[in-house]
C-alpha cells in the first residue's frame, strides 16, 4: 500500500511530483439522505418546497436561501424535464465520470424551480438545443448516489 | 427522515491531487550541497542570521541574503521529539512507521537557525536539550541531492 | 477603532467527535439561528455575514459557497477568511472592523469546522514544506512536545503538572453541556494515556470536533436597544511576527519576542493593564495542550517566568478560583479548529454576562481575555468588558 513519495521529475532546476492523498468521507445530512434513498429505492426524483416563497427546490435542502424558512414540505418531482443551458469539455481529467467529451446540462425537472446539474448522453454535442426536453435514464444498479441517474437524453417528442 | 443520533447517508470520493513542486534556486544550491557532503546556508549582511531551509531574503530584515558558508555537521538539540503515535501521512497515502525520533538542531556556526530533521534515538533521556549530535550522510553514490542525502543525526559524546 | 462595537448574540452547537447526522449546512444553520434568536433579531436584520473555515480540512475548497442558503448569506455583502488555528478570532476580528468601519451596523460573524469528512493530521501535513519536513514533522504534537519538555528542562516542572491541568480544565468542561469531552479527568489517567509525542499523551491533547459557532456583532448604539446585556469589545489586536512554520517557526531558536507576548504587551499598554492576575477576571485562552497552559500564562504575564507551574500545583486556576483558566474546558476539551478561536470570544461573552450556567466563574466579571493561536505563533487578542 505505501507508494513512494515522490518521483524526481526534473534534475536540474529540481523538480519532483508528489501527491496529498486524503480520504474523504462526506455526510449528507438527513434531508439528501432521503433525497438519494428515494433515487436508489424508487428511482423518484424529490424536491423540498417551500411555503412562504412558493419556490420549489431541486436538490432538496434544509433552508430556505431566499426568506430562511425552514423547508419540511417534500414534493415528488417529475424523472422528465427542460435543459436551461449547457456545456461540453473535450479535455480529460481523472474526475470526469464518463469519457470525454462529456456534455454538461443544467436541468430544470418539471415541476422545480430551480436548476439540477447533471449530464447528457444520446445525443451529439452540436443537436443539443437550450429548452430541448429531457428525461432521466436510471442506472440498473444504484447505489445512492447523484450518478444512480446515469444521464438525462432528449425526450422522443 | 433519521432517527435521532442515526448516521446519515454518505459519499466516499478518495482524493489524491497530483502535485508538481519545484525547490527554487536557494534551497536547490543547499540540496546540492548535501550531495557534496557539505551543508552550506546563507548568512544575511545585515543581522548576521541563517535560515534553514535558505532562500533569498532575510524574513526579520528583508533585506537579500548575502555570502553562503558551510555549517555543522555537529550540532546541539534545541528539542527533541520521539514519535510514538502513528498518524496518516498524505504524500505516503498510508499511515507512517513509528516510533522514530526528530529534533530542531542548532548546527555549529549558526547560531539562530534550527534544522529540524531525524535523531536516530528513541529514548528522550538520551537525547536532551544540549546533547550534541552529528549529521550522518549516506555514502556518496547514493547521494541524490535531496534532504535524504543526509541519512539522520546521531548523538555523539562531546 | 472608530464605531464601539458589541456582541449582541451568541450561539453555539454542542460540540460533538464527529456529526454523522448532518451535513455542514445543517450545522452551521443551527449555530446561526441560534445567535439571530439570542439577539432577538431575524436574518433580514443582518447587514453583513463573514465566515471562516479551514477549508482543506473540510476536504471542500471555499465552502462558503456551498452553505450560504443556510448561513442566511445570500443576497448580503460578505466574506471568508481563512487563518489556520486564529481563524476564529479572525474573523471576529474582521467582523468587529466590519462594524466598527460604520459601513455595516449589524455583522453576523460565523466559525465552524466538521472534521468527520477527512483526516485532520493528513490535512495538516500539507502546511509542511515537501522538500523539508512534510513527511516527518507531526505538526501541532511535534511543537507542544518541544514545548513540553523544554519547560520541564528550563524550570524544573514535574511531568504531572500538565495532567493536572488537564485534571482542572476537565472541571470546567464537565459542567459545559457545548463542550466536546466533558468527561472529569484524574492526573493519573492522564499520565496512563498514550503516549503521541513524548512527553505529549493522548489526553494532553485537543480532540478534534465538529462545530459552529455564530456571534452578532453590532455598533454601540445599536447595541444598546438590541440588548440588555451587550458584551463590550473592548480592544483587539491581531500579531503575526514568527518565522516561517517549518524554518522552525513556533519552537525559534531566539525569539526576540512570540508572538503571544507582543500582543499581550500592546493590549495591555493600550487599556492601562498593570496587573493582569488582578484586573483581568476570565481567561478563554487558545491552549490546545495542557502542556502550553504553563508557557502561555507566563507569556501574558499572569506571574514570573517559570513560576506558572507552582500556581497550578496549587490547583489556583480552576474555575471557582482565583485566576480561571479556560472555565468552559478550552481548546483541549473541544477543538473544531476553525470555530475554537470564535468559541473563546462566545464563552468569554458568556462569562460577562453571567449566562455560562454551571461554568460561571465564582468571581464578578467585569472584564475578560479571550484570544486564538495558530501557526507559528499567530496571536489575535481580544479585551471583551461588560461597560464602556
Amino acid at each position: 500500500m505505501n507508494k513512494k513519495l515522490f518521483e524526481i521529475i526534473s534534475g536540474d532546476p529540481l523538480v519532483i511530483q508528489g501527491r496529498v492523498a486524503l480520504p474523504y468521507k462526506y455526510y449528507v445530512g438527513p434531508i439528501a439522505t432521503k433525497f438519494f434513498t428515494e433515487l436508489k429505492d424508487n428511482k423518484n426524483i424529490l424536491g423540498m418546497s417551500c411555503t412562504q416563497c412558493g419556490i420549489t427546490y431541486v436538490p432538496p435542502r434544509e433552508t430556505c436561501g431566499r426568506c430562511f424558512s425552514k423547508l419540511g414540505k417534500w414534493t415528488k418531482v417529475g424523472s422528465k424535464g427542460t435543459l436551461l443551458t449547457y456545456t461540453v469539455t473535450y479535455y480529460p481529467l481523472n474526475v470526469h465520470p464518463y469519457k470525454e467529451p462529456i456534455i454538461y446540462g443544467i436541468i430544470r425537472v418539471n415541476g422545480a424551480d430551480t436548476g439540477l446539474v447533471h449530464i447528457l448522453d444520446e445525443v451529439n454535442p452540436s443537436e443539443v438545443k437550450i429548452g430541448m426536453g429531457l428525461e432521466a435514464v436510471f442506472r440498473e444498479e444504484r447505489t445512492g448516489n447523484i450518478l444512480d441517474i446515469k444521464y438525462f437524453r432528449p425526450t422522443k417528442d | 427522515m433519521l432517527k435521532k443520533n442515526e448516521e446519515s447517508h454518505s459519499i466516499e470520493i478518495p482524493m489524491e491531487l497530483e502535485y508538481k513542486w519545484g525547490a527554487g534556486p536557494h534551497f536547490q544550491k543547499f540540496l546540492k550541497g548535501l550531495k557534496a557532503g557539505k551543508i552550506l546556508v546563507n548568512k544575511c549582511p545585515s543581522c548576521g542570521r541563517h535560515q534553514i531551509p535558505p532562500i533569498n531574503v532575510c524574513g526579520r530584515c528583508r533585506v537579500e541574503m548575502g555570502e553562503w558558508e558551510e555549517i555543522g555537521p555537529k550540532g546541539t538539540i534545541f528539542a527533541y521529539q520521539l514519535v510514538a503515535e502513528p498518524t496518516y501521512d498524505a504524500g505516503l497515502a498510508g499511515m507512517r512507521d513509528v516510533p522514530y525520533g526528530t529534533a530542531h538542531i542548532i548546527l555549529d556556526g549558526a547560531p539562530d537557525a534550527s534544522f529540524f530533521y531525524k535523531v536516530n534515538e528513541l529514548d528522550p533521556q538520551k537525547a536532551k536539550i544540549g546533547s550534541r549530535v552529528e549529521a550522518v550522510f549516506k555514502p556518496e553514490e547514493e547521494r541524490q541531492g535531496l534532504l535524504t542525502d543526509i541519512i539522520h543525526f546521531k548523538v555523539i559524546e562531546e | 477603532m472608530g464605531e464601539k462595537v458589541a456582541i449582541v448574540g451568541i450561539g453555539q452547537t454542542e460540540h460533538r467527535y464527529h456529526r454523522t447526522d448532518i451535513n455542514a449546512e445543517e450545522m452551521v444553520n443551527i449555530a446561526v439561528r441560534r445567535a439571530l434568536e439570542d439577539a432577538q433579531l431575524t436574518i433580514k436584520d443582518i447587514d453583513a455575514v463573514v465566515s471562516e473555515n479551514m477549508d482543506f480540512l473540510e476536504g471542500h475548497y471555499a465552502p462558503d459557497c456551498m452553505l450560504v442558503d443556510g448561513s442566511g448569506g445570500q443576497m448580503k455583502p460578505g466574506f471568508r477568511i481563512q487563518t489556520g488555528g486564529t481563524g476564529g478570532g479572525s474573523v471576529t476580528g474582521a467582523g468587529c472592523n466590519a462594524v466598527a468601519s460604520g459601513v455595516f451596523n449589524k455583522v453576523l460573524v460565523i466559525a465552524w469546522q466538521k472534521h468527520d469528512a477527512v483526516n485532520t493530521n493528513a490535512a495538516i501535513s500539507a502546511t509542511r514544506e515537501p522538500f523539508y519536513d512534510r513527511f516527518t514533522n507531526v505538526g501541532a504534537s511535534s511543537l507542544f512536545s518541544s514545548w513540553g519538555s523544554r519547560y520541564m528542562q528550563e524550570t524544573g516542572c514535574p511531568e504531572e503538572i500538565a495532567a493536572l491541568s488537564r485534571s482542572i480544565t476537565s472541571e470546567g468542561a464537565s459542567r459545559n453541556p457545548c463542550a466536546h469531552v466533558r468527561r472529569r479527568v484524574s492526573v493519573e489517567e492522564v499520565m496512563n494515556s498514550r503516549i503521541l509525542v513524548w512527553p505529549l499523551r493522548l489526553l494532553h491533547m485537543s480532540p478534534t470536533s465538529c462545530g459552529c459557532v455564530a456571534l452578532v456583532l453590532a455598533n454601540g448604539q445599536l447595541a444598546k436597544k438590541i440588548s440588555k446585556k451587550p458584551v463590550w469589545i473592548k480592544d483587539f489586536v491581531i500579531v503575526h511576527r514568527e518565522q516561517s512554520v517549518y524554518r522552525g517557526g513556533a519552537v525559534e531558536v531566539s525569539p526576540d519576542k512570540y508572538g503571544i507576548e507582543v500582543a499581550v504587551q500592546k493590549l495591555y499598554k493600550r487599556n492601562g493593564i498593570t496587573n493582569p492576575a488582578k484586573e483581568i477576571d476570565v481567561w478563554e485562552t487558545y491552549t490546545p495542550s495542557s502542556w502550553a497552559d504553563m508557557p502561555f500564562m507566563e507569556l501574558r504575564y499572569i506571574c514570573e517566568k517559570g513560576q506558572a507551574w507552582k500556581l497550578i500545583e496549587k490547583e489556583k486556576t480552576r474555575f471557582d478560583r482565583e485566576i480561571p483558566w479556560n472555565p468552559s474546558g478550552g481548546v483541549v476539551c473541544t477543538n473544531p479548529i476553525g470555530a475554537s478561536g470564535a468559541i473563546r470570544v462566545a464563552e468569554a461573552a458568556l462569562q460577562i454576562r453571567g449566562e455560562a450556567g454551571e461554568h460561571q466563574v465564582s468571581k464578578n466579571v467585569e472584564l475578560a481575555e479571550a484570544d486564538a493561536w495558530g501557526g507559528s505563533h499567530w496571536s489575535v487578542m481580544f479585551l471583551l468588558s461588560k461597560s464602556i
